[in-house]
C-alpha cells in the first residue's frame, strides 16, 4: 500500500510538473466551455426535447477531444519507463508490479477527473449569474459524469495496455487512438447503413455503443449493464498490462 | 509493512552467520533457445566483497538481474539472506541495494526529491527518511546538487545518485553493476574509496572491468564467461594458480644443450625452451618454474659457476589481467 501511494503521488506530481498538462488543461477548458455555449444556445429560441446536460454531452464536440484526450495523457505511461529503463529501479525495489500498474493508472484517472471539474462550475454559474433555481437536471448531470467517469477508466486502460506494447510514446498513442475510435465506431455499427446483422449481433454492438449509455446516463437513466461492461473492460485490460509489462522485461 | 532493521540494527545471531548473503543454485537463464546464464552456483557470505568479472556479454548483466528479482531464472533457485527470490521476493528485495549498469533516472526529478521518492518505496517515513536520505547525500557528495534536475547533471553525478539510491534503507547487500563505468579516474578513485568504506557494514556484489579495482577492493573474484563460471577464489590464489606466473626469461652466451641440461638440474624448474638465437652469440631462454618460486637467484649463480656472460634475466609477475585473460580469451 505504501508503494501504491508511494507512486501515486509520484506520477500525479509528474503531469502537474510538465507543460503538457497545461496544454491539455486549458485546451479541454476551451472545449467545455465552447460545448456548453453550443448546447445553451439553442435554448433561446425556445424549448428543446433534449435536456441541456443531454446536448452537452452527446454530440461531436464531446466525442473528439476524448478520442484525443486519452492518447495524451496516458501514451507516455509505461513507453518512457521501459525506453529510459526506469522500471528496473521499481520493480527491483520491494514494489509489485500491480502496484505500479494500479498507481498509474489512478494516477492518469485522477487527471481526467479534474480535467472534468470546470464543467460543474458552468453549470453552477448557470445558475448563480442567471440567477435560476433549478437551472438544469443534477440527476442527469451526475449521470453524465458517472459515464464520463467510467468511460474514462477503460479508455485509460486502453493507454495503460498500449503504452506497456511499446517503447515508442508516439507507436503507444497512435495505438490509444484507434483503439478508441474502433471501439466507438463498433458501437455504431447496428446503426449504420450495413445492416443485415443477426439480433445478438446487434445486442452486441448496443452493449458497447458509448453513444448510447451516454444518452441514456445523461438523461437520468442509470442502468447497471454499461457499469458492469465499464468496470469489466477495466480489471481485464489492466490485467493484461501488467501481463504485458512481465512478458516483456523477462525477455530483453 | 514498516522496514524492520532501520529503527535499530539487529545484533548478529548465529543464524546471521550461517545463512550465505547470496546462495545461488544451479541456475539457468536462456532467452528463447539462447543460453546465456548456464547452470551457476556460488555462494557469497555475509560481509565479503566480491568482485563478478568477466567480458562484454559474458552473463554478468543477467546474473545480477536475476540476483535481484527482476528476471526469473529459466531454472534453478537464488537465495538472497535466507529469502528464496521468487516465493519471497519482496522481503529478499528489501535485503538488496541496486545499482543497475547504466543507471536509469528519472530525470525529471531533483536529486533530494528521487531519493526522497526512492526511500519511501522501500519502506521509509517521516523524520527517518529525511536523516536517511540526508546521510546518504552527504556521503555519495550529493548535497551540493540536490536541488538540481538529474537531467542535467554530469554522468558522475548520476551514478552517484544511483549509489545513494542503493544504499538509502541500508540494505545487507549491495548489488552494483559496473559502479565505475563511465567514470573519470578521479572519480573512480572515489567509489573505490566509497566502496571500501561500505564494505565494513555490507555485503557487496559488484562487476567490473577494471581489474586493478577488483585487486584494491574485492575478497575475492568470480570469473563468469559465456554463461558459466571459469573460476571462484581470492585474487593471490588465483594469480598463483597461474600457469604463466614464475616463467623466467633468460639471455645468455653458452652452448643451448649443454645450458639446458644444467638449468634443468635445479629441482623446481619444469621446463626449459631454447627461444631464439640473437646475433653475437647470444641465446634466449624461457624457463617455467613451479608456481609461486623464484628461481632466478639459483640460475645466476649456476651462470656464475659456468662462466656463461648473462645480460638479461627476468621475471614474469601475473596480475589478475593475465588471469582474466587465459580464463576468458576466445580459443581460436
Amino acid at each position: 500500500m505504501t508503494a501504491f501511494i508511494t507512486i501515486l503521488r509520484k506520477e500525479l506530481r509528474g503531469f502537474f510538473l510538465s507543460p503538457v498538462a497545461y496544454v491539455v488543461i486549458s485546451m479541454m477548458m476551451i472545449v467545455q466551455g465552447v460545448s456548453f455555449l453550443f448546447a445553451l444556445k439553442p435554448l433561446l429560441t425556445g424549448p428543446q426535447n433534449m435536456s441541456l446536460v443531454q446536448a452537452q454531452f452527446t454530440g461531436a464536440l464531446f466525442w473528439i477531444p476524448l478520442f484525443v484526450l486519452f492518447p495524451l495523457i496516458t501514451m507516455r505511461l509505461f513507453s518512457e519507463e521501459q525506453k529510459m529503463g526506469t522500471l528496473e529501479m521499481l520493480l527491483t525495489a520491494p514494489v509489485r508490479m500491480a502496484d505500479v500498474v494500479l498507481a498509474k493508472f489512478f494516477a492518469c484517472l485522477i487527471f481526467y477527473i479534474i480535467l472534468w471539474l470546470p464543467t460543474i462550475l458552468h453549470y453552477l454559474l448557470l445558475e448563480w449569474i442567471g440567477g435560476i433555481e433549478h437551472a438544469f437536471p443534477v440527476y442527469a448531470l451526475a449521470g453524465a459524469f458517472c459515464i464520463i467517469v467510467l468511460l474514462g477508466m477503460m479508455n485509460i486502460a486502453i493507454g495503460c495496455l498500449a503504452s506497456s506494447l511499446s517503447a515508442n510514446q508516439i507507436v503507444a498513442g497512435v495505438l490509444t487512438f484507434a483503439l478508441i475510435v474502433m471501439l466507438f465506431l463498433l458501437g455504431h455499427l447496428p446503426g449504420s447503413s450495413l445492416g443485415g446483422l443477426s439480433e445478438i449481433v446487434q445486442e452486441f454492438f448496443e452493449h458497447i455503443n458509448s453513444d448510447l449509455h451516454m444518452q441514456r446516463f445523461s438523461s437520468g437513466m442509470v442502468d447497471t449493464r454499461p457499469i458492469a461492461y465499464y468496470l469489466s473492460a477495466t480489471a481485464v485490460l489492466l490485467v493484461a498490462t501488467t501481463f504485458t509489462l512481465n512478458a516483456r522485461r523477462w525477455k530483453n | 509493512m514498516r522496514y524492520p532493521c532501520a529503527t535499530a540494527p539487529k545484533p548478529p545471531t548465529a543464524a546471521t552467520f550461517l545463512t550465505p548473503m547470496i546462495d545461488v543454485h544451479n541456475v539457468t537463464r536462456q532467452f528463447y533457445s539462447k543460453t546465456v546464464v548456464d547452470r551457476i552456483s556460488f555462494h557469497v557470505d555475509a560481509g565479503e566483497v566480491v568482485g563478478f568479472l568477466g567480458p562484454n556479454g559474458a552473463g554478468k548483466s543477467t546474473t545480477m538481474r536475476m540476483l535481484t528479482g527482476y528476471l526469473p531464472p529459466t531454472s534453478g533457485g537464488i537465495k538472497v539472506a535466507g529469502h528464496d527470490i521468487l516465493t519471497d521476493s519482496i522481503a529478499a528485495r528489501r535485503e538488496i541495494g541496486y545499482m543497475p549498469e547504466n543507471v536509469p533516472l528519472y530525470t525529471d526529478m531533483r536529486v533530494k526529491e528521487y531519493l526522497h521518492f526512492r526511500a519511501r518505496l522501500k519502506g521509509l517515513s517521516g523524520k527517518e527518511l529525511r536523516i536517511r536520505v540526508g546521510a546518504v547525500m552527504d556521503r555519495c557528495g550529493l548535497t551540493d546538487v540536490r536541488r538540481k534536475i538529474i537531467r542535467t547533471l554530469s554522468r558522475g553525478y548520476r551514478q552517484r545518485v544511483g549509489l545513494a539510491d542503493a544504499l538509502v534503507h541500508q540494505p545487507k547487500l549491495l548489488i552494483l553493476d559496473e559502479p565505475t563505468n563511465g567514470l573519470d579516474p578521479n572519480q573512480i578513485r572515489q567509489v573505490r574509496e566509497l566502496i571500501q568504506d561500505l564494505s565494513e557494514n555490507h555485503t557487496v556484489l559488484l562487476s567490473t572491468h577494471i581489474l586493478s579495482e577488483v585487486e584494491a577492493v574485492c575478497g575475492r573474484v568470480i570469473i563468469i564467461n559465456e554463461g558459466t563460471i571459469k573460476a571462484a577464489d581470492t585474487p593471490e590464489n588465483l594469480v598463483n594458480q597461474l600457469r604463466r606466473a614464475g616463467t623466467v626469461h633468460l639471455e645468455i652466451q653458452a652452448v643451448p644443450e649443454i645450458a639446458e641440461a644444467k638449468l634443468r638440474e635445479i629441482s623446481v624448474i619444469k621446463k626449459v625452451t631454447l627461444e631464439c638465437e640473437i646475433e653475437g652469440g647470444w641465446k634466449r631462454f624461457v624457463i617455467r618454474a613451479e608456481s609461486g618460486t623464484d628461481v632466478r637467484q639459483k640460475i645466476v649463480a649456476l651462470c656464475a659457476a659456468n662462466g656463461w656472460p648473462l645480460r638479461e634475466i627476468s621475471r614474469l609477475s601475473a596480475n589478475l589481467e593475465d588471469v582474466f585473460v587465459e580464463l576468458t580469451q576466445r580459443q581460436i
